[in-house]
């Protein structure tokens, strides 16, 4: 029987909440295709992340251990994905739509002759396969992709899309090791890693965000909204013409030149609403809008709004925060 | 060395997307088509190697769309030699894989040395193309590419964004795919007499047959349907004064209506 495989990434000997987030959708789906939910770990020195899969309902869990998995390494990831795949040949592989998962897959993909489909945020099942519903043009829509052949296929899901699943039934998941015997040339290897300058939740993992325009007027003056980044565990981002500006990095940017986010909770400090900025957040849950003109059209996608100088706002806000999360 | 680039015609960023009324897709008509913002980072970083040794020439590549050729045109005029456009007659460019394996043999038959391409087109925003054309041509690839150096004539040190500002510097042979993404160069205008130029510059347009594929070779294995934009419907509670009242009642509604913190 063909199963659904779910690529399980793992940090601080801990499965990342992203992937228990995949688990959840694969069970939704297996119980709808009648099939078992098996996974696939890679890595080294991973036994505590295999025992704890089993606590997902996972049936069979495929575990790539050796030391030259312990980082991301395209060759050897895409050699042990391309394994399990191979062997397995599952309905689909979901994995989260992560810098390493972006950049393995689709050469797994073409290695495999098989089919993907990147940044999902919904699934079907139509005639048996599986249906993915996935922005275009940045978020400016969305569109259901459907696979329309038999071919296997390797989804990405973007993080925090689907409900909590309060499902699991913990299995006791058999374990399968693989190996693979990948010789990483000289020519092509990792030399630096360089530490996030920022201490902040990464943005796309993030479930509240606070985001500031152009009107903040420095690189110095974010010290404010870190503070409230603090107090809420937020991200921090920026819009284009902050990036551009200068004030902040272009990994801050949110838009469509940088990144598309999907948070509970997102403010946006002093932004007018540009289509391309909206087309980076305005899927977020809940939008809080902060801005001096009352006809800018942020307003129109917020939830909550106040007229006013995000200078005079954002410290308030900071404060009224601090004492609600206090109580 | 002959320096491949790919790039794709999408709607300007700025452009306000609706929906076919049978949702099948987006309505073209009337929107302003433009190369993909991140292969702009591609040309120029092509054209950069290219201004350090005039003997590189620079060919450009894209495949379907109707607005392609214009795209060419434009890459052309920011100082790129040639373009060779591939017709897409079937949708083959629905499917990353289809897309990739039309490229691949394109840029082999021009016995392309390395390839830049940007790290997602943002129209369906999928950021395949570029890896799975390495893979078909065996070679590495790099993605989020935001810093790139030369090191000796074989060795590139680059630069990889990776999540929450974090980055990577890896060593790479010259003969790789680089997908790359903002903060590399500040791509250039086409110039005045660039323009002119472009219009004399070779633009070949081909066939998949012309590459030795079929349209089964390349037949898209996804169907795009349902087609629609997106439609929350947002409370817009606004208070018209910033003051600390106003505020303490804000988050308070986030916290007893909204419930998010």
């Amino acid at each position: 029987m063909k199963n659904i495989l779910v690529f399980i990434e793992h940090k601080q000997a801990k499965i990342k909440s992203t992937s228990v987030e995949l688990l959840g959708q694969a069970h939704r789906l297996a119980k709808e295709l009648s099939t078992d939910v098996h996974a696939l770990v890679v890595g080294h020195q991973v036994d505590e992340i295999v025992e704890q899969v089993s606590a997902f309902g996972v049936k069979k869990v495929f575990v790539c251990d050796q030391e030259n998995a312990a980082t991301y390494h395209p060759s050897v990831y895409a050699d042990a994905i391309t394994d399990v795949l191979q062997n397995e040949t599952p309905i689909a592989l979901l994995a989260t739509a992560g810098s390493s998962m972006k950049d393995v897959l689709p050469k797994v993909t073409a290695r495999l002759d098989w089919v993907m489909i990147s940044e999902g945020i919904d699934t079907a099942v139509q005639d048996g396969r599986i249906a993915v519903k996935r922005p275009m043009y940045s978020g400016k829509c969305t569109a259901w992709a459907q696979i329309n052949t038999d071919t296997p296929a390797i989804f990405t899901f973007r993080p925090n899309v689907f409900e909590a699943y309060t499902g699991f039934v913990a299995a006791n998941a058999e374990k399968v090791a693989i190996s693979v015997s990948t010789s990483l040339s000289e020519q092509w290897k990792c030399v630096e890693r360089i530490a996030p300058t920022s201490d902040k939740p990464d943005l796309v993992e993030a479930s509240v965000i606070v985001a500031v325009g152009r009107s903040i007027k420095s690189a110095e003056n974010f010290a404010m909204v870190d503070q409230l980044a603090s107090v809420l565990e937020a991200g921090v981002g920026a819009s284009r013409a902050a990036v551009d500006a200068g004030y902040a990095p272009h990994s801050m940017q949110i838009g469509q030149t940088g990144k598309v986010v999907n948070p509970k909770l997102y403010f946006a400090f002093g932004i007018s609403g540009a289509i391309q900025h909206l087309a980076g957040m305005r899927t977020s849950k809940v939008i809080v809008a902060v801005n001096t003109d009352k006809e800018a059209p942020i307003f129109q996608y917020a939830d909550y709004g106040i007229v006013g100088d995000m200078f005079e706002v954002v410290p308030m806000l900071t404060e009224s925060c601090k004492k609600l999360l206090a109580e | 060395m002959i320096i491949g680039v790919c790039i794709k015609s999408v709607p300007d960023t700025t452009a306000k997307i609706q929906v076919h009324p049978d949702a099948s897709g987006i309505q073209e008509a009337g929107v302003k088509f433009v190369i993909s913002p991140y292969d702009e980072y591609a040309v120029e970083q092509a054209l950069r190697l290219k201004d350090e040794d005039a003997n590189h020439e620079v060919v450009v590549f894209s495949f379907g769309g109707a607005k392609g050729p214009d795209a060419l045109r434009s890459a052309l005029a920011m100082g790129v030699d040639r373009a060779i456009f591939i017709t897409d007659e079937t949708g083959a460019a629905a499917d990353g894989l289809s897309t990739a394996k039309v490229l691949q043999k394109a840029m082999a038959k021009e016995n392309v040395e390395i390839v830049f391409t940007g790290r997602q087109a943002i129209d369906d925003d999928s950021g395949q193309v570029s890896q799975m054309i390495a893979e078909k041509l065996g070679w590495p690839h790099a993605t989020m590419v935001s810093g790139f150096r030369t090191k000796g004539d074989a060795t590139v040190e680059m630069t990889r964004d990776i999540e929450g500002g974090a980055k990577e510097i890896w060593q790479m042979p010259l003969q790789s795919v680089f997908a790359c993404t903002k903060g590399l160069n500040d791509p250039r205008y086409p110039s005045l007499k660039g323009i002119m130029a472009a219009k004399k510059k070779p633009l070949a347009t081909i066939s998949i047959e012309d590459l030795g594929l079929t349209p089964a070779d390349v037949a898209s294995k996804i169907t795009l349907s349902k087609f629609e934009l997106p439609s929350v419907e947002r409370k817009q509670t606004i208070f018209a004064e910033a003051t600390q009242a106003n505020v303490d009642a804000l988050v308070k509604a986030l916290r007893e209506e909204a419930k998010v913190i």
